[in-house]
């Protein structure tokens, strides 16, 4: 049986990837990596999913309020200003569904894939504990978009 | 006649984008029903009689596994396809074993949508 020390974590590129083909599938504009992302603050919304299996931890979207709102708009083919923040929420969740369930696919099975949480309005993450693995910093319409794999018990904060 | 299918998503925006992908796989005229959760729709599958469901697999209240179970365990043999954002092996084998037809991976396409409805012939 894998441990959590000797698990695939998914890279910087492998998160990439998997933002590429969601961003094209659902949302308008090309999301590149960011050449200065890890000097980017951490994003103020964000959603997350824990993956418990073999491997335990949590993958996690980020950005700010403004590209969040700009996410939901194209996935609900509406105008941002019409977006409500629970369609906000719903729209990151589902974002974070999307990748983690695609992220979970590179991880040891069996592994079981939470429903999302969303922090429409946060500074920080809170998964005391868990430990960064792997980190994307891209760009979408010009805003930082983060995606990051976090391993750790502890980062089994979702629902 | 018109096909009717039932979308089940706990996520409202993923029920949108599945019926705006039905609509592009050439499904336009589909006769559509949302149900946010497995309980939801179970009872649109076993009071409505639609033709086809399309479904989450990780929902709140009832998963979509657990969906499809109750809906054959009342004989209702309704084709039944999981569109969800994990398809490791032991899921597909999950899914065809408790009776679902297809199983389509999120992110997809309109084709993904099309040849699965294609083949169930309903």
């Amino acid at each position: 049986m894998s441990t959590q020390t000797d698990a695939y974590v998914p890279t910087a590129q492998d998160l990439t990837s998997i933002a590429e083909l969601v961003w094209s599938s659902y949302v308008d504009g090309e999301i590149v990596p960011d050449p200065a992302g890890e000097a980017q603050a951490f994003p103020a919304v964000i959603a997350h999913v824990s993956i418990s299996g073999p491997w335990n931890g949590a993958v996690l979207i980020g950005c700010d309020p403004a590209a969040s709102r700009g996410i939901a708009a194209a996935m609900f083919a509406m105008e941002p200003e019409e977006v409500s923040d629970e369609e906000v929420g719903d729209a990151f969740g589902e974002m974070a569904n999307i990748i983690g369930g695609n992220v979970k696919a590179l991880m040891p099975e069996p592994s079981a894939l939470s429903l999302p949480s969303v922090a429409l309005d946060t500074r920080g993450l809170q998964l005391p504990g868990a430990v960064m693995k792997s980190r994307a910093d891209l760009l979408w319409n010009g805003a930082p978009v983060h995606i990051s794999v976090w391993e750790g018990q502890s980062a089994h904060g979702g629902n | 006649m018109s096909l009717k299918i039932v979308v089940a998503d706990d996520s409202a925006v993923m029920r949108k984008i599945v019926v705006r992908t039905l609509r592009q796989a050439g499904y336009g005229d589909a006769l559509i029903a949302e149900a946010a959760d497995g309980a939801e729709l179970v009872d649109i599958a076993l009071n409505d009689g639609p033709d086809i469901c399309l479904s989450d697999w990780n929902m709140p209240v009832m998963t979509g596994i657990e969906a499809l179970r109750a809906i054959r365990a009342q004989g209702v043999n309704v084709p039944f396809i999981f569109v969800t954002s994990e398809s490791s092996d032991a899921m597909r084998e999950t899914a065809e074993t408790a009776g679902a037809q297809a199983l389509i991976v999120k992110p997809f396409t309109a084709d993904a949508f099309a040849d699965a409805i294609n083949a169930l012939a309903v």
